[in-house]
């Protein structure tokens, strides 16, 4: 290698561009249509209308329209003023690969901050997801999908229509009357639902999407109780299976009139606590008591994984207490942790998923992402750009992984 | 341990990638170091932007290196035709044949421009390595195995800008580096992640 700078740095031996730029072949290039159909829906996501757009790239808005119908070849340069504009890069939204779908919910009656919020989940789900199955295709490995039966919400009682819905699916996944204990897998193993917990802001418990590329998606607030988004996830799940073609995709606190939300809140009830289940171990449970005690109740909530409140709201339901126990619960010292402590012992119960979203990435994705480094499949800054990760945190998670891996050898092979 | 890449007497001109100029600037002597090896370097204005937004962990490589241009030590440069041609081929296409924009505008700007890259990215080597089996790579680890360092700034100084490069900005180090830096360093290799295990094991 010595002497390799001797004279100037022209002296460099190439081949004329040309050359090279010919006898690389650049395949896989994307037909103009979709281009510009990638180019729409990352502005979108992005939140950047047309007029914003072009006038960042310097074109007329007519021009950018053109461009996202495939009509105007889109030059270069261009491209590289649209991505810095969107905060991507080219190859993110030309890369073959590259997932883009719209995950973004169509809002109703949200105020402007929650809108911003819900948007915000939504384009983190949308990230999380995209690199996901992006990861996936690269890989070659297969999304097993296993959706439960799509049932239309009819007229006539939502409440009645989600109960019947609820037995259904749980004879359909062969549960019969058995408490769920870890809905989030049932979603993930016996369905095929894409399931995150991530950090969300405090009104949102969680959102569901559903595309036909990608499946479907629930992302869960992490930083609500497992009782509580266990609630969540059942909620989404009766948005899976009555309107997973439609748009509405939030689920915030106080949206709760819709009959679609109505629809989903008492399939979750149904779900989680069906109604012949929770008659049977209540009357196990009290053994003739005269009134409803904490006690009943830490027992009941426990057996069937959910929280305190909705096992008391679904007693009143149906009416096995009065309406307004839990309500006088709540104005008479509540029932707390330490006393649900004191009844259950100091077991804590795991919570994957809360363990996983304080990780940059969660651990399914970056052995994914290790995976494709190690192959070559993807350099350090595209993962960078699919995860959106800075070089430093790219290295670490590589690293991590690797340092894990450094040990195998062919006592520990993989027999495909 | 190293061999003579660099002569100090006569300007050497680089075309360095956006991971380069994070592993020069966490050395801490970002500066000192170009100026021993008396290398100018030059990057695509692409890698410039990559390094205004790199900074989830509160870097400010941005800043870092708008001091090397103001000291004449980096160069940023928008395409030539070639460039942006070959910048184009080299992004668009199946995830496995291209590289994300930085990485790709180093490579083209080095064809185009006719100079050596600087280049520490695995995939980019071996992309590079097929389509311009002319084009000289060098990485991270290859500037600072110079000797004209050692002489310039005391081996303990490059040990320390080795270290500092290894521990903050987890530099990657190609095998044919192994030895020298455990020497260099050694005890120090120990808190050294990016080195594969196997090095950090040795007593």
């Amino acid at each position: 290698m010595e002497g390799i700078y001797e004279g100037s740095g022209t002296e460099f031996v190439r081949r004329s561009v040309a050359d090279v730029m010919a006898t690389s072949a650049i395949k896989d290039t994307l037909s103009p249509e979709d281009l510009g159909e990638r180019i729409r829906i990352s502005r979108e996501a992005a939140g950047r209308t047309q007029a914003e757009t072009a006038e960042a790239i310097g074109v007329a808005r007519t021009t950018l329209v053109a461009m996202e119908k495939g009509v105007r070849r889109i030059k270069i340069g261009e491209l590289q003023l649209i991505a810095r504009f969107l905060n991507t890069s080219v190859n993110a939204l030309v890369r073959k690969e590259a997932v883009h779908v719209e995950l973004m919910p169509k809002f109703r009656r949200l105020s402007e901050n929650e809108e911003k919020s819900v948007a915000d989940a939504a384009e983190m789900m949308a990230q999380l997801v995209k690199a996901d199955v992006e990861l996936e295709a690269l890989l070659g490995v297969e999304h097993v999908r296993n959706l439960p039966p799509e049932r239309r919400i009819l007229a006539g009682d939502v409440r009645q229509q989600a109960e019947q819905h609820a037995l259904e699916l749980r004879h359909w996944l062969g549960l019969g009357l058995a408490p769920i204990a870890d809905i989030m897998s049932l979603l993930e193993l016996q369905m095929g639902v894409r399931v995150y917990a991530r950090g969300l802001a405090g009104k949102i418990s969680g959102l569901f999407a559903f595309d036909e590329q990608v499946g479907a998606c629930i992302l869960l607030n992490a930083k609500h109780p497992l009782d509580r988004r266990t609630q969540t996830a059942a909620h989404e799940l009766g948005h899976l299976v009555a309107t997973r073609g439609d748009a509405e995709v939030y689920d915030i606190d106080e949206l709760e009139s819709s009959r679609e939300e109505k629809y989903a809140n008492a399939f979750a009830r149904g779900f989680l606590t069906p109604a012949q289940a929770v008659r049977q171990k209540f009357e196990e449970v009290t053994a003739g008591a005269a009134s409803l005690t904490r006690r009943h109740v830490i027992v009941l909530a426990h057996y069937f994984h959910v929280s305190r409140e909705a096992l008391v709201r679904r007693l009143e339901e149906l009416q096995l207490t009065k309406r307004g126990t839990w309500d006088w619960f709540v104005q008479n010292g509540n029932i707390t942790d330490e006393q649900a402590r004191q009844v259950l012992g100091d077991a804590v119960q795991s919570d994957r998923l809360k363990d996983d979203a304080v990780r940059t990435v969660s651990l399914k994705t970056s052995l994914l992402a290790f995976e494709a480094a190690q192959r070559g499949l993807l350099s350090e800054g595209q993962i960078g750009r699919l995860l959106h990760l800075d070089r430093i945190e790219v290295r670490d998670l590589l690293m991590d992984v690797g340092a894990e891996e450094s040990g195998a050898n062919a006592a520990t092979s993989i027999l495909r | 341990m190293r061999q003579p890449l660099f002569f100090g007497n006569r300007q050497v001109r680089l075309v360095a990638d956006t991971s380069v100029i994070i592993n020069l600037n966490a050395t801490g002597r970002a500066s000192e170091i170009l100026r021993a090896l008396n290398i100018m370097l030059q990057a695509s204005v692409v890698v410039k932007d990559e390094l205004v937004v790199d900074r989830n962990n509160g870097r400010h490589d941005s800043g870092l290196a708008a001091d090397l241009v103001a000291g004449g030590l980096l160069e940023f440069h928008d395409f030539d035709l070639d460039g942006e041609g070959l910048f184009e081929s080299l992004v668009m296409g199946s995830a496995e044949a291209t590289l994300d924009d930085g990485e790709a505008a180093t490579l083209a700007h080095a064809i185009s421009s006719g100079l050596p890259a600087v280049i520490d990215e695995r995939k980019a080597n071996r992309i590079a390595a097929e389509r311009f089996p002319d084009l000289k790579l060098l990485s991270t680890a290859d500037l600072l195995s110079s000797e004209i360092l050692i002489a310039s700034l005391g081996a303990e100084a490059v040990a320390a800008a080795v270290f500092n490069a290894l521990r903050d900005a987890r530099m990657a180090v190609p095998e044919v580096h192994h030895l020298w830096i455990v020497d260099l360093l050694g005890e120090r290799v120990l808190d050294c992640r990016s080195l594969p295990a196997s090095l950090r094991a040795r007593p």
